[in-house]
C-alpha cells in the first residue's frame, strides 16, 4: 500500500470491505506514514453516520463552531459525506425549482370565478 | 407574486377599503387578481384541482372574514398567500390524511455498516444541467419524485424547503414538536435524494 492507494483504501477499510491481508497492510502504513496516519485518525473522528444525521444543522449554520469545524474536516477527506452532501443540497435546490410557482400562474375558470363570487355574497354562517 | 396576463396591477389600500365596504366588484377583482398564485399554492400541497379549488373557497371566506384584522403594512399577497396554504392544510387533515403517517421512508434511508461508515461508495452527482430542455425535462422528474413520497414527508418538504416556513412554523403548522419536525423535513429530503439518485447518475 501507497500513499495513493491508501487514500481510496482507508474508507475501504472502514466499510470492512478489504482482504485480510490488506486490512493489515492499511494499518502498518498509517503506523509508519505520518500523513497517512493522520487521514486515518481524521476518519476516525467522526462517523458518517453522525454526519449526515446533523446536515440540517451544518446547512442551518446551527453547530458549534468547533464541532462544524470536525464536519470541515471529515467533508475534506470522505468522499462518501462529500458526495453526499452534494447531492442533498442538490436535492433541496431541485424541488424548489420544480415547484416554484410559474411566472404566470394561469387564470381561473370563469366558472370558479362565479362559485367564488357568489359564495362570498350569501349571509356568513 | 406575478400577475395573470391581462391583469393590470391593484391599488391595495383602495381595493380593501372597497371590500371592507362590501363591494362585490372589488371581491370579483380580488379573485382573478390573487386568485390564480392562490390556487397554485393550494394545488401543490393537495395534488388535486378539485381539492385545491375547495381550498381556494374556503380561503377566500375566511380572507372575507378576517379581513378587519388585515394590516395594511404587510402585504395583501403576502396574507392571502399565507390564508390559501393554510386552508390547503385544513383540507388534507380533513382528508383524514394522518391514516398515512404510518408509511415510511426507511428503505429510501443510507445505509451504514461498521463504526457508521457509508456501506456503499457515494457517487457525485454531476452538476445540475443548463439546457433549458434537459432542466425542464429533470423539474418534471423531481415532481414526480416528489409526488412518490409518503403525504406526510411530502407535505413537510413542500412547508419547509418551498413555503420556506421556519422549523417552529413547521412544528405548530404539523402538530409536532420542533425536532419531529426538522427530522421529518430531514427524511424527506433524504428520502428525495435517493429517489433522483438514478437520474443524477444518468446526467453524469
Amino acid at each position: 500500500v501507497n500513499c495513493a492507494r491508501f487514500q481510496v483504501a482507508v474508507h475501504e477499510y472502514y466499510r470492512g470491505t478489504l482482504s485480510a491481508a490488506e486490512h493489515v497492510e492499511v494499518e502498518t502504513h498509517a503506523g509508519v506514514c505520518p500523513p497517512c496516519g493522520r487521514l486515518k485518525a481524521t476518519c476516525e473522528e467522526i462517523a458518517c453516520k453522525e454526519v449526515v444525521g446533523f446536515l440540517p444543522e451544518y446547512l442551518e449554520h446551527e453547530l458549534a463552531p468547533a464541532r462544524k469545524r470536525l464536519f470541515e474536516r471529515h467533508f475534506d477527506i470522505c468522499p462518501d459525506c462529500s458526495a453526499y452532501l452534494h447531492a442533498y443540497r442538490s436535492s433541496i435546490a431541485l424541488a424548489a425549482e420544480a415547484l416554484a410557482e410559474p411566472a404566470e400562474a394561469p387564470p381561473l375558470s370563469e366558472e370558479l370565478v362565479r362559485d367564488l363570487v357568489a359564495r362570498a355574497k350569501k349571509p356568513k354562517p | 407574486m406575478a400577475l395573470p396576463p391581462g391583469v393590470v396591477e391593484i391599488d391595495e389600500l383602495v381595493l380593501v377599503t372597497e371590500l371592507r365596504a362590501g363591494s362585490s366588484a372589488a371581491f370579483e377583482r380580488l379573485v382573478r387578481h390573487y386568485g390564480p398564485p392562490m390556487r397554485a399554492a393550494a394545488r401543490r400541497l393537495l395534488k388535486n384541482d378539485e381539492d385545491a379549488d375547495d381550498a381556494l373557497q374556503e380561503a377566500f371566506l375566511a380572507a372575507f372574514r378576517a379581513l378587519a384584522t388585515f394590516e395594511a403594512r404587510s402585504k395583501l399577497a403576502t396574507w392571502l398567500h399565507r390564508i390559501a396554504v393554510n386552508a390547503a392544510l385544513m383540507k388534507l387533515r380533513a382528508k383524514g390524511s394522518r391514516a398515512q403517517e404510518t408509511a415510511d421512508v426507511d428503505e429510501l434511508m443510507p445505509e451504514f455498516v461498521g463504526l457508521g461508515v457509508f456501506s456503499t461508495p457515494q457517487q457525485r452527482w454531476s452538476e445540475l444541467p443548463e439546457d433549458p430542455v434537459v432542466r425542464q425535462e429533470l423539474c418534471g422528474s423531481v415532481r414526480a419524485a416528489i409526488d412518490e413520497l409518503p403525504e406526510p414527508y411530502r407535505v413537510a418538504l413542500v412547508l419547509r424547503d418551498i413555503e420556506e416556513l421556519s422549523n417552529e412554523e413547521l412544528a405548530e403548522q404539523l402538530g409536532v414538536t420542533v425536532n419531529a419536525a426538522k427530522i421529518r423535513v430531514h427524511r424527506a429530503r433524504q428520502a428525495l435524494r435517493t429517489l433522483l439518485e438514478p437520474r443524477m447518475e444518468g446526467l453524469a
